[in-house]
């Protein structure tokens, strides 16, 4: 996703000078390449998150359409006050970009996880959540965000990221996709771990259990239309996400079912109240966590059984 | 003339505080001066009918517990009628107690502290980008510089060569629980900003000689590196009783207290009930 971008950022660049990229000594391969040509549209803050994002805010202020760039952590927790105040209170054009979806940076320990990060934004007055699945979805996801007036927050992931889509899919912010539809139960997912549900699903299908596999793309507004219609249809919901269930998607979902008339169980697969305390590869991590696709359909299968 | 507008000013500035019960009356007579001659002395571009002019010279107050003393000088110069601050904090109110956008003229909402110096960054680098040759104001307090982000402001401020703001520190040397250089010591800050890159000016920050001159050669030099000044202020400047007191950070007078402050800004009791 994170290359995707990446290519997404320096098309922009190109098509209106109102948009500004800024960094805070961020990951980003094209660097050299945006900052050559787009000189004073890329600006370098250094480890400075809170003075990247309270500045963006005046630049948007000011009219132009910045994007701040770097992992979604640093941004989250170390510029949350930043984001809250400066960003969310102005109701500011700033499209805040956090790498890492999850624990996708594998290596680098619970600093680097976006394990808190829908939870602690998704309160924020004005702020705009999405979360794209798959590589393909980016662009399309991240074109809304900048059409978008108003302050977003993208869940970007990083790199090798399994594609769920064979082309662009249409996105639209607020609206969710349902990729495979079913009549026994609804699985909701957000970020690339729904790669994982979707195997789940299948399997599920092949033991005879109709699921419908919803793409949960935006985080906020929830398409509680899409929601509430799916568990009506199923009476039984399940979200999973990289991410605590506490506040996360599972939180925001079972917000809207328990407001509803809509008679349905629910079940809520991500961290549970815990960090993410190993290393190895990315899919270690989720499997240390009960969140491969085996164990999630181990799991969807007992809560069937209940 | 100035000194007479910022006399009319303290007054105003403890009247509505008094009518409402709200405000920061020593903070906010501590920066009065500064904001005086920023939009009364000549020194900033602005139209108070055209509060989102372009081309308007933008000032970030940072310690946006100062609100009362940026708002009566916004009155002063014609952004809204004074009148209008009798709701300062009331149910209903635009005039919050700590700066908000929704007043015409104030750039930004301040009250947490370390966020205006950012925020003037990205006024001032959007100036650059857009190649506007608009000036950013931007005032902190002591106190409030021992904020970290006001650090990671100031390195990016000399580090892009953000010539275009001006830094202005609040100096007065007192926070809420007591002495700046006991709690938290700045000291020496004229040589920390100087290490950090800029130029620096230290002046008595109630005196518009020193204000005028200072601001005036900074808009009129070639300003090769950034500019700081660090204003030498009394809280509570003015009168007499709160100057340079302890414990009046955010404290409201008694009704005697405020027999000895009207007394101090040279007013009867009736004189002060008519101001507004």
């Amino acid at each position: 996703m994170k290359k995707t971008f990446e290519t997404a950022i320096d098309h922009l660049l190109s098509l209106d000078k109102r948009y500004v990229l800024l960094l805070a000594d961020s990951d980003f391969e094209k660097y050299e390449s945006v900052k050559s040509k787009y000189q004073h549209r890329c600006i370098n803050f250094g480890i400075a998150e809170n003075n990247m994002v309270t500045a963006a805010a005046a630049i948007a202020k000011d009219g132009m359409i910045p994007i701040v760039y770097t992992v979604g952590a640093f941004l989250a927790y170390r510029a949350y006050e930043s984001i809250r105040d400066d960003v969310c209170l102005h109701n500011l054009n700033v499209k805040i970009v956090g790498m890492g979806q999850g624990v996708k940076i594998n290596n680098f320990g619970p600093t680097h996880h976006s394990t808190e990060d829908i939870a602690v934004l998704r309160v924020l007055p004005n702020l705009t959540i999405i979360s794209p699945a798959s590589p393909l979805e980016v662009v399309p996801a991240f074109e809304a965000a900048v059409l978008h007036e108003g302050p977003v927050y993208f869940r970007l992931g990083k790199a090798f990221e399994e594609e769920i889509y064979s082309e662009p899919p249409k996105f639209q912010i607020g609206k969710w996709n349902v990729l495979e539809s079913g009549t026994d139960i609804t699985l909701i997912s957000t970020g690339n771990i729904i790669s994982n549900v979707l195997s789940a699903a299948k399997k599920l299908n092949e033991s005879g259990v109709s699921a419908e596999v919803i793409n949960a793309s935006t985080l906020k507004p929830i398409d509680k239309e899409c929601l509430i219609n799916s568990a009506r249809k199923t009476g039984k919901v399940v979200t999973v996400e990289e991410h605590q269930v506490n506040g996360g998607l599972g939180g925001a979902v079972s917000e809207v079912l328990a407001t509803s008339d809509v008679n349905a169980r629910m079940e809520m697969i991500g961290f549970n109240d815990t960090f993410c305390m190993t290393y190895g590869w990315h899919r270690d991590l989720l499997e240390s966590y009960g969140l491969s696709a085996v164990q999630i359909f181990d799991r969807i299968k007992v809560f069937m059984q209940k | 003339m100035l000194e007479e507008k910022a006399l009319k000013l303290r007054r105003m500035i403890v009247r509505i505080a008094s009518v409402t019960g709200a405000g920061h009356i020593t903070s906010s007579l501590s920066s009065l001066d500064i904001i005086c001659a920023l939009y009364l002395g000549g020194i900033m571009r602005y139209d108070p009918k055209k509060p989102d002019w372009a081309e308007r010279d933008r000032f970030v107050l940072s310690k946006g517990h100062a609100a009362l003393a940026l708002y009566c000088v916004l009155a002063e110069a014609g952004y809204f009628k004074a009148e209008n601050l009798l709701t300062f904090c009331g149910k209903g109110s635009k005039y919050g107690g700590l700066t908000t956008t929704g007043v015409p003229g104030v750039e930004c909402y301040s009250g947490s502290l370390g966020h205006g110096l950012s925020f003037a960054v990205g006024y001032a680098l959007s100036a650059k980008i857009q190649e506007r040759d608009t000036l950013v104001y931007a005032l902190t307090g002591d106190g409030e510089c021992q904020e970290g982000s006001i650090w990671e402001a100031a390195m990016s401020i000399t580090q892009m060569n953000l010539n275009n703001l001006i830094w202005i520190i609040d100096k007065n040397d007192i926070q809420l629980s007591g002495r700046v250089q006991e709690t938290m010591s700045l000291d020496p800050l004229d040589k920390k900003l100087i290490s950090f890159g800029f130029d620096v000016a230290t002046i008595n920050g109630h005196s518009y000689d020193e204000i005028i001159k200072t601001l005036q050669l900074v808009q009129n030099s070639k300003r090769e590196k950034p500019f700081a000044i660090i204003a030498n202020t009394i809280k509570g400047a003015g009168v007499p009783f709160l100057e340079n007191k302890l414990g009046w950070h955010g404290r409201k007078p008694n009704q005697d207290e405020l027999q000895t402050i009207i007394s101090d800004l040279g007013l009867t009791s009736e004189e002060f009930e008519a101001i507004l």
